[in-house]
């Protein structure tokens, strides 16, 4: 243990050291003194004969010491000093720092969550989730569901798979009984998708083979946040018997909190009953099942998908009619959720826009720890001349970076705790981005440690490399010569400074234009007038509605009560509201009628009561709009909007068309004429592109799930009461969900896209006053460098206006060349966000310039402040001082 | 980093000649380098300084052990004295040097090879 004994006896040692080397010393002195030397010259030689005494003692010391080690610990305690010393410096430092870490770690915690984070399943890389494809995908992901007769099929003669489930995620029910009734999402499932999965239910249990079949599937488990809010989380409900659609249902399980899948959320699952028997050409239109397969030992994904991909094929190849354009994939279910969740692009842009934060984070701070370097030349010089050697002073600097790395980090780190609780509160307006849940984890954890060191190394390492090799002699001497800084000096300096210029133009550019052009497409025109609208969903229990004409009468009866209202305009029901990302079905122009279904033209489709263009405010461009009259036992009639008219009929002569609209029933597909054509409606909110959109009749073709849209003279929310009332007059048990205003509706839905908007607010701002704040700090330091040049102009008599314009010149040179590069970079950005969002029209070239101007204007602020002050210093001053 | 007595001498030379000056008798630092340029006739150039660290990795291999004591001319000094274990270190190191004495002369010895 002597080395533990060494480290307490170690003072003692080192006193010890010293007083021996001073007596050493004395001891000389005194024997050449008696020698006859005078004693200043006896001190000089003792010093001479004996060597550096500073470092005989660093040696000696080292002799007992773990040297890196403890040399490290040295160089911690000096930078902390030297950060103590300066703490306005330290404070600007750490928060720009952390301020950029937090950005990025609060994004990556959302990335996190999102893509790294393993579905709660068991073995989750060899769960795969088998799906189809269609040539004519109209949306971005082209992940659809399959028909029974190919889940069938592919069950049987696929090679990869041990077992296969389906699931029909579209379902919902009426919950009625025990507490108001209720509209709840219900997927239905293979008695074998828990067990494929491998999750067990918390409480109870789950399918039993069998239970998927016709007679003895009046069972269901219910989600674990199901449980709670509606039952309390009474453990005795498992085994209590629910109304759902007016069955009674027995709940046999609860499943776990944390089985989520954000990709397919639901509060309650039944089982899934197929009619293996069903091969018709209805059965394989109906595309209603996502399967779940679990690989089989020595198989890959990538075999899996060469394997479903041919069964797709073959499908294709036997099927023409209904199953040409349409192909079969596979992927691992974290990968499929991934896709499917639309969320890539914002991601992108959120980490690059955070990413760039951080960047200028560091180049402000790389700027600052370069002034103080250069403020630091003498203590650099002085401690190269006693003694220390390169590496070290390079090690010491890099220390002082890593502390204050480590300083930002935490507080970045302390930061993210706080903006991810901040994010994922913001991203409640959705179940499926509520699920998704950032948080600080291992991932987010490494990210940041990760971060701050490659910071330190990024903004350490310049002034580590200029320092390390410091002109002894002339900084010392404090050379007139050197009245400037040296020419790589300056040119690093110009470098940076040009630098920052081009990377806050590019980041600011490119902040400016998506979030111009992402207010461009929310506010844009959507094609109707969501003002004074209330709405709200109405799904008829099939139970008792499961007729047309029941349907029709129900809601024909509910309009006639709703139009009375006092303080309503006007009522109409629709199977999709407007700006609410409808449905699409494919369809045949007349002349067209044997085009495979595959390879027809698909357009967004509602079907509506007569008076709901009036109610909606979509404009009538040209014939008729629907009529009471036509009913089911009129001529089918469609109208169709200005897209669809310019896409299909360019001749303009589509009144009188006939389209055929498929639909899974083959009695009501039936072809329609046109009688009217209206404004386009905006899909997606944050869309400004239309799509082609097809209406029908709601007599023509009942349903039983429909959105009811009231307009109100004003106040819409006031009718909510009277809405709840009609509805309950004429069926007690029946759920109303959503009721709200239109403008409530959009901005539920908007603000997914409003949230975008605020982090690119966010970082832009951020980004902003980094960039002004590094930038006139720089430039300012930089020109304050240069008082002792400007000293010694006005002292040769230079005009002191001559002198601004130098400086100016000078500036306005990096500046100008700083912006060159950041507008180069910027360019591409209009494009490429116009091709990850489709639906933005992004402009607005006087970003270009404003931003430009901007920057400029302050590296030209930052280039007169410092030059004004040091013109009107004595020159006498300026040349003395240092 | 390139130590003093590197420099000069060989690595470990100025721990055996402090060994053996310490064989003698116990000396303190300044007397003990005093000594050792009083043997060599002042043939070797050691820098003063030079002598504290290789003392202090004597001490830590527990080759020597000091004592604070006072000096003969009244001064506080500190003794080193050799160790059991430095004598015997000592003599290995002495015999090790002497092969390789004598090896560098027979390389050097004019007339042969």
């Amino acid at each position: 243990m002597t080395w533990l004994k060494q480290l307490f006896s170690r003072s003692r040692l080192y006193g010890d050291l010293s007083e021996e080397i001073q007596e050493h010393l004395e001891e000389k002195v005194e024997e050449l003194v008696a020698g006859g030397m005078s004693r200043k010259e006896a001190a000089y030689a003792a010093h001479r004969e004996f060597g550096n005494v500073m470092l005989t003692k660093e040696d000696s010391r080292k002799v007992w010491r773990w040297a890196a080690m403890e040399d490290f610990f040295t160089d911690v305690r000096f930078g902390a000093r030297m950060l103590r010393k300066n703490p306005g410096f330290t404070v600007i430092v750490v928060f720009t720092l952390a301020l950029g870490i937090a950005a990025n770690a609060t994004i990556f915690s959302f990335l996190s969550a999102w893509i790294l984070k393993k579905p709660a399943v068991s073995d989750p890389d060899r769960l795969m989730v088998v799906y189809g494809t269609n040539s004519n995908e109209l949306r971005e992901i082209n992940q659809n569901p399959v028909s029974a007769p190919n889940f069938f099929t592919w069950e049987k003669e696929n090679r990869v798979f041990s077992q296969m489930a389906a699931m029909d995620p579209y379902e919902a029910a009426s919950l009625t009984g025990q507490g108001e009734p209720e509209r709840v999402s219900a997927m239905r499932v293979t008695a074998n998708y828990f067990a494929i999965l491998g999750v067990s239910p918390a409480l109870g249990r789950a399918f039993t083979a069998g239970e998927d079949q016709s007679g003895s599937d009046r069972v269901v488990i219910l989600s674990h946040k199901l449980w709670e809010r509606r039952y309390g989380s009474d453990p005795k409900v498992v085994g209590a018997t629910v109304r759902l659609n007016g069955e009674s249902h027995t709940v046999i399980g609860v499943m776990p909190s944390g089985f989520i899948l954000h990709s397919f959320l639901t509060q309650m699952w039944t089982p899934l009953v197929l009619q293996d028997a069903q091969q018709s050409a209805a059965a394989r239109e109906n595309r209603n099942l996502y399967l779940f397969a679990r690989l089989k030992t020595g198989i890959s994904a990538k075999q899996a998908r060469a394997d479903i991909a041919t069964l797709g094929r073959l499908a294709a190849e036997a099927f023409p009619d209904t199953e040409k354009g349409w192909g079969a994939e596979t992927l691992p279910l974290q990968d499929f959720m991934i896709r499917t969740y639309p969320a890539g692009p914002a991601m992108v842009i959120w980490m690059s826009a955070a990413g760039f934060v951080l960047l200028i984070a560091c180049a402000n701070i790389a700027g600052l720890l370069l002034a103080r370097a250069a403020s630091r030349g003498k203590e650099m010089a002085i401690r190269a001349a006693i003694g220390a050697s390169r590496g070290r002073m390079i090690r010491q600097l890099l220390t002082e970076a890593g502390l204050i790395a480590l300083l930002g980090g935490a507080l970045g780190l302390a930061l993210t705790f706080w903006s991810a609780r901040a994010l994922q509160s913001a991203l409640a307006f959705d179940e499926q981005s509520q699920a998704l849940q950032p948080a600080v984890d291992g991932h987010v954890l490494f990210c940041t440690s990760a971060m701050s060191l490659l910071a330190a190394l990024l903004f350490g390492l310049a002034p580590a490399l200029q320092a390390g090799t410091p002109n002894v002699s002339a900084i010392l001497k404090n050379d007139s010569a050197t009245v400037s800084a040296g020419r790589g000096r300056s040119r690093f300096r110009s470098v940076l400074v040009a630098g920052e210029v081009a990377l806050a133009v590019f980041l600011l550019t490119g902040a400016a234009l998506f979030i111009k052009a992402a207010n461009d497409a929310i506010h844009s025109d959507p094609g109707f007038d969501p003002q004074n609208l209330l709405t709200a969903r109405l799904s008829l229990a099939n139970a008792r509605c499961g007729k047309a004409t029941t349907q029709s009468a129900f809601f024909q009866e509910l309009l006639e009560k709703l139009k009375v209202l006092p303080g309503v305009e006007s009522a109409a029901v629709t199977s999709n509201l407007p700006a609410w990302d409808a449905g699409d079905v494919s369809f045949r122009l007349k002349g067209q009628e044997n085009t495979p279904a595959g390879a027809r033209p698909r357009a967004f489709h509602f079907v509506v009561s007569p008076d709901y263009l009036g109610t909606a405010g979509i404009a009538l461009i040209a014939g008729r709009g629907f009529t009471e009259s036509d009913n089911a036992n009129a001529p089918a009639v469609t109208l169709i909007c200005e897209v669809f008219a310019r896409r299909y009929f360019p001749n303009g002569d589509a009144i009188g068309k006939q389209v055929l609209i498929d639909s899974g029933d083959a009695k009501s597909a039936q072809w329609r004429q046109i009688v009217g054509i209206v404004r386009s409606v905006k899909i997606n909110p944050l869309d400004s592109v239309t799509h082609a959109e097809i209406y029908e009749p709601f007599l023509q073709r009942p349903a039983s799930s429909m959105a009811v849209m009231v307009r109100a003279k004003s106040n819409p929310e006031a009718l909510a009461p009277g809405l709840r009332e009609a509805v309950w007059a004429l069926d007690k048990d029946q759920p109303i969900t959503s009721v709200m205003s239109m403008q409530d509706q959009k901005t539920i839905e908007t603000t997914g896209s409003g949230l975008i908007e605020a982090i690119q607010a966010i970082c832009a701002g951020m980004a902003l006053i980094l960039a002004v704040v590094g930038l006139y700090g720089l430039v300012s330091f930089s020109v304050g460098q240069r008082s002792r040049e400007i000293g010694i102009r006005i002292a040769l008599g230079a005009e002191r206006k001559n002198i601004l314009q130098l400086v100016l010149r000078d500036g306005m040179k990096l500046a100008l060349i700083g912006v060159a590069i950041g507008l180069v970079g910027a360019f591409p950005l209009s494009r490429a966000f116009g091709s990850l969002f489709p639906g933005f029209h992004v402009a607005g070239g006087w970003i270009f310039v404003l931003v430009s101007v901007l920057m400029g204007g302050v590296v030209v602020l930052a280039c007169y402040v410092p030059a004004r002050r040091a013109m009107h210093l004595d020159p006498m001053v300026a040349l003395r001082y240092e | 980093m390139k130590t003093r007595e590197q420099r000069d001498l060989f690595p470990g030379a100025l721990e055996m000649m402090i060994l053996k000056t310490l064989k003698r008798q116990p000396l303190h630092g300044y007397a003990l380098v005093q000594q050792i340029k009083r043997t060599s006739n002042d043939l070797l150039q050691i820098e003063e300084g030079s002598l504290y660290p290789a003392l202090q990795r004597l001490l830590r291999e527990e080759l020597v052990k000091a004592e604070w004591g006072i000096s003969s001319t009244n001064r506080r000094v500190r003794t080193y004295k050799l160790t059991a274990k430095g004598a015997k270190h000592l003599e290995h190191e002495v015999s090790r040097f002497e092969k390789m004495l004598e090896g560098i002369t027979r390389v050097l010895a004019p007339g042969e090879l």
